[in-house]
């Protein structure tokens, strides 16, 4: 079965080598385009800079980090909420911060979920079996507005 | 007093009208005068031209005369009665050199000659003995005929009157001629003389020069000889000239002239004089003279007008100066006899008078004579007395007037005995009552002054007094009121001055002068024994701002309220200053007081708020700080501690069966630390979420938040028995989500710190209240604390027990701490080791008090 990717944006490797392992250990088939910051995650997405060639196929899921040099989440979040070709793909925010402000001007942008990231390992890698599943496998076809995860 | 009664109308108009009938009648005596006066000049001056016409007529007469008498001389002579018998030349020169020597002595005979009986020249000496002349036909000669026809020794005066001459007329000449008979009585020729008639003129001129303009000679034909103007002259020899003759221009007058030999006329605006005169007259007893009719003259005089106006100039102007002054001397005597006349009638006017303005007088009057006793009364002085006039005139006075003193009740002096006894004006005694005829008692103030004649006799005393009860009453309403606003001036702490503004030449106010000061002043100014004393004497760099706003007030009247620095002074003052009395005198009253100190309060209140505006300001900046900083904490600090423990799992995960105990178990230390790394920072982050958050005051049910906080902690003490003591608490101010967190710390340490305890006893209540504030507390009877440790209770990671007895942060007593004092209140703890320990705060009631400060 051909699965849509998932497009992770994190400054941090250690934070997108855990998330990769995370996946893997519960088995996420979906392919996974990771990129370090805001810009790049702007190019990737309008195909254009170093991603020009890439082929016309959009995430099923992009997992963002709020707090990434150049342009942070919340700059990525407003300019994809803020057009309609890209509205429609699912952004899940992943973030350390509890602060009130970031989860409040999220939501106000229009992202799809809100996640902390859990100091435990074992919660982190259960929460992204929730991601990986919900958003790669059931969410795939979808393609539109969804709700986030209980 | 005699006053002289206001000018009317009608009294102006009568004296105008008076002063113009003498202006007139003066006016017209003068003129009559004046006309008289002219006329007498007229006659003296006709009488003294008439005269000297007169003279004149005769000068002329007296003057031809000695040609008559050389004539008979010469016509009689021997020599000429020779030639005429022999007709000899010799006879003829005897002749000629005896008219040669008539004509030589004489310079008036203009030609001495004989003509024969035909007319013709025999001989002729010229003016001068010149005999050189051509002898011809002179029978056409003036007089020749006539002359021929008289007897011996008659002589005939031919017409002043010029010579004909082939060239036009020659000079003016009067002829005398003689007819010479010879010894047989024939006649044989006529000898003549030519008098020159200018040499007449010209010595009738020469007797008075000054008059010359005067001098007039008429022939006997009316024509002029001399005229006022010499193109008139000769009219009978002169054609062209004969209509200026007399007797054309003025046949009147020239019919008189020839019927009267003499007299005068007023004629063309001037004075005529004349007189006849004949050429010459009738000798009488001497040979016998006939003389032609015409041969006569008018001498005359003629004083023009302007003349006549010249000399009446001097007269005309005596009396134009006479005249105003006779006609003002008029004026000033019907003024005069008006004056008088009125100042009469007012005099006796105000004598009619002076009864009625005493009855008018609004003060009593009351008159005696030198020996007191009453001759007058006014009316008022009748009323207050008791007394009428008719009953009281002639009794003495003191039977009238009978006053005692006020207050000692004991009989007053009357000052009419003492006016009369010393002549002076006399005042009454204060506090006199006097007694009317009835009994009744006013209290009055009066006054005595001497009636004295001109000459300063004292005829007897005038009485003035008047009733004072209504003066007295307000005067006495006045004093109480003074005596109120002394009481106030004295008493009140505000300094209190009358001030006199000083101006210079500018009008510009520059000092001002204390009058008046209340005990106050001196506290209050700093100004010492002011009164009398400028304020330049005590500061003379004073700031000119007071001297214009007290002058502005003393000028406009205006009342002003300011405060101002007086840096002279040192002194800060609050000032009232209102215009006080009379404008003119320019006085301020000020009422004052020394502001320095609660002014200089101020400003360090303002400066401390300032100061404080920009701690504000810098804490705010520090909070953002803060802030950021927090906010990097929340991201940046647990990132790492989520790799440790991420990364301790995944080597767990990936070392599967190859690790050792020991290995296992340091990796699990690793985890477990890393955890608590993380709870404390999240307990951090909590309690600078709590400081920044913003505080949201309402009325807090606190059994909720008990009741709440207590659900909340059950699970925790499942198999724990507890006595909870929960008595109903007030109602407060404060934001409901800070103070659950509060009694979340403060249950949840009171239930830890019970653990060792059975069973635990946790009492939430209250005791009163502390300065408005409810006072709350948290009693446990745990394991208490060492009271010298108290203060480091609520610090920051601060911690009494090791954390392997009891868990914590050290964060939870520091976040009540910090709510707490954010509404306004304060926290304290009071324990004993093992014996429990007492959390205590305050908070505002939510019925009244402030809400509380923000900090």
């Amino acid at each position: 079965m051909k699965t849509g990717h998932i497009l992770l944006v994190d400054d941090s490797p250690r934070d997108i080598e855990m998330a990769l392992e995370a996946f893997a250990h519960h088995r996420v088939g979906n392919p996974i385009v990771t990129l370090r910051d805001g810009v790049e995650a702007l190019d990737y997405l309008y195909r254009r800079g170093d991603y020009a060639g890439r082929p016309d196929e959009a995430p099923v899921v992009v997992l963002l980090d709020l707090k990434m040099p150049r342009l942070d989440g919340l700059g990525v979040l407003r300019q994809v909420k803020g057009d309609p070709k890209l509205r429609t793909i699912p952004v899940v925010v992943m973030t350390s911060s509890r602060e009130e402000s970031d989860v409040v001007g999220s939501y106000r942008l229009g992202v799809n979920a809100y996640v902390v990231k859990p100091l435990d390992f074992q919660q982190f890698v259960a929460a992204m079996q929730v991601l990986g599943t919900f958003w790669g496998v059931l969410n795939e076809t979808s393609r539109g507005p969804a709700q986030p995860p209980p | 007093m005699l006053s002289y009664p206001a000018e009317s109308k009608p009294a102006w108009l009568r004296l105008i009208g008076l002063t113009l009938a003498a202006s007139v009648l003066v006016g017209g005596l003068c003129g009559l005068l004046y006309q008289r006066e002219l006329a007498g000049i007229e006659r003296r001056l006709g009488d003294r031209e008439e005269a000297r016409v007169g003279q004149l007529a005769f000068q002329l007469q007296r003057d031809l005369e000695p040609a008559a008498d050389d004539l008979q001389i010469l016509a009689q002579g021997a020599g000429l009665q020779a030639y005429l018998v022999s007709g000899l030349a010799a006879d003829r020169e005897r002749v000629l050199r005896g008219a040669t020597y008539f004509s030589q002595r004489r310079e008036d005979y203009y030609r001495i000659g004989f003509l024969d009986e035909h007319g013709r020249e025999v001989l002729r000496v010229d003016q001068g003995g010149r005999v050189d002349g051509q002898l011809g036909d002179r029978s056409g000669d003036p007089g020749f005929g006539p002359a021929l026809a008289l007897g011996p020794g008659e002589i005939h005066v031919a017409r002043f009157a010029l010579e004909q001459g082939g060239a036009g007329p020659g000079p003016a000449l009067v002829r005398f001629s003689t007819p010479v008979f010879d010894a047989a009585g024939r006649r044989r020729g006529v000898y003549y003389i030519d008098y020159l008639g200018d040499n007449v003129l010209a010595r009738l001129v020469g007797s008075a020069p000054q008059l010359a303009h005067r001098l007039r000679l008429l022939d006997a034909g009316g024509h002029w000889l001399k005229a006022g103007d010499p193109a008139h002259e000769w009219g009978a020899q002169r054609p062209e000239r004969a209509g200026y003759a007399l007797a054309r221009t003025d046949p009147a007058l020239w019919q008189q002239l020839l019927r009267e030999p003499q007299g005068r006329v007023r004629r063309e605006g001037g004075l005529f004089s004349w007189q006849r005169v004949a050429l010459l007259e009738p000798r009488r007893g001497g040979p016998a003279r006939r003389v032609a009719e015409d041969s006569f003259l008018f001498v005359a005089s003629q004083v023009s007008a302007e003349e006549l106006a010249r000399l009446s100039a001097g007269l005309r102007q005596i009396f134009l100066v006479v005249t105003p002054g006779l006609l003002l001397l008029a004026g000033g005597c019907v003024w005069f006899v008006d004056a008088r006349r009125r100042f009469e009638r007012a005099l006796r006017r105000s004598e009619e008078s002076l009864a009625v303005t005493l009855q008018s007088i609004g003060d009593a009057v009351l008159a005696t004579d030198v020996a007191g006793r009453i001759t007058r009364m006014n009316a008022v002085a009748e009323q207050l007395t008791g007394w009428r006039l008719d009953e009281a005139r002639g009794r003495p006075i003191a039977e009238v007037f009978r006053i005692i003193h006020e207050e000692t009740r004991t009989a007053a002096p009357i000052p009419v005995d003492a006016v009369l006894a010393t002549g002076q004006i006399k005042g009454l005694a204060n506090h006199t009552a006097l007694i009317a005829r009835d009994g009744r008692e006013r209290p009055i103030a009066d006054s005595a002054a001497p009636i004295r004649a001109r000459d300063g006799r004292v005829l007897g005393v005038v009485l003035v007094f008047r009733d004072v009860t209504a003066e007295r009453d307000a005067e006495r309403a006045l004093r109480t009121s003074e005596a109120r606003y002394r009481t106030l001036f004295e008493s009140i702490d505000e300094g209190f001055c009358v001030i006199e503004l000083i101006f210079d030449d500018a009008g510009r106010p520059v000092d001002y002068r204390f009058l008046e000061v209340n005990p106050s002043f001196e506290k209050q100014s700093g100004l010492t024994g002011a009164v009398g004393r400028r304020m330049r004497e005590f500061a003379p760099n004073l700031e000119a701002h007071w001297f214009e706003a007290f002058g502005r007030i003393a000028l406009t009247g205006e009342p002003a309220r300011f405060q101002n620095r007086a840096e002279p002074l040192g002194r800060i003052y609050d000032v009232y200053g209102f215009r006080f009395g009379d404008p003119a005198r320019r006085q301020v009253a000020i009422l004052f007081s020394d502001i320095t100190r609660s002014k200089e309060a101020e400003e360090r209140i303002v400066r401390l708020n300032t100061d404080l505006r920009v701690r504000a300001q810098e804490l705010e900046a520090a909070n953002k700080e803060l802030e950021s900083f927090s906010y990097s904490v929340s991201h940046d600090l647990r990132a790492p501690l989520r790799h440790v423990q991420g990364y301790v799992e995944l080597l767990t995960r990936e070392a599967q069966g190859q690790l050792s105990d020991k290995a296992r178990r340091f990796l699990q230390t690793i985890t477990d630390a890393s955890r608590e790394m993380g709870v404390l920072i999240d307990h951090l982050l909590e309690f600078s979420r709590m400081s920044r958050a913003t505080l949201r005051e309402e009325v807090v049910d606190l059994d909720a938040v008990v009741r709440e906080v207590r659900a909340g902690l059950e699970l925790a003490l499942r198999d724990r028995p507890v006595e909870w003591r929960c008595p109903p608490l007030p109602r407060v101010r404060g934001d409901p989500v800070m103070l659950r967190q509060v009694y979340t710390n403060l249950v949840g340490n009171a239930v830890k710190y019970t653990r060792p305890r059975t069973p635990a006893v946790i009492e939430v209540g209250h005791a009163g209240t502390e300065q408005g504030r409810l006072v709350l507390f948290v009693r446990d009877n745990g394991v208490g604390f060492d009271m010298r440790h108290a203060e480091k209770l609520f610090g920051v990671f601060q911690r009494l027990h090791r954390a392997d007895e009891f868990e914590g942060s050290g964060i939870g007593l520091a976040n009540v701490q910090r709510i707490v004092t954010r509404h306004g209140g304060r926290v304290w703890a009071e324990a004993r080791p093992g014996e429990g320990a007492t959390f205590s705060f305050t908070l505002a009631p939510a019925e009244s008090g402030p809400p509380a400060p923000a900090t």
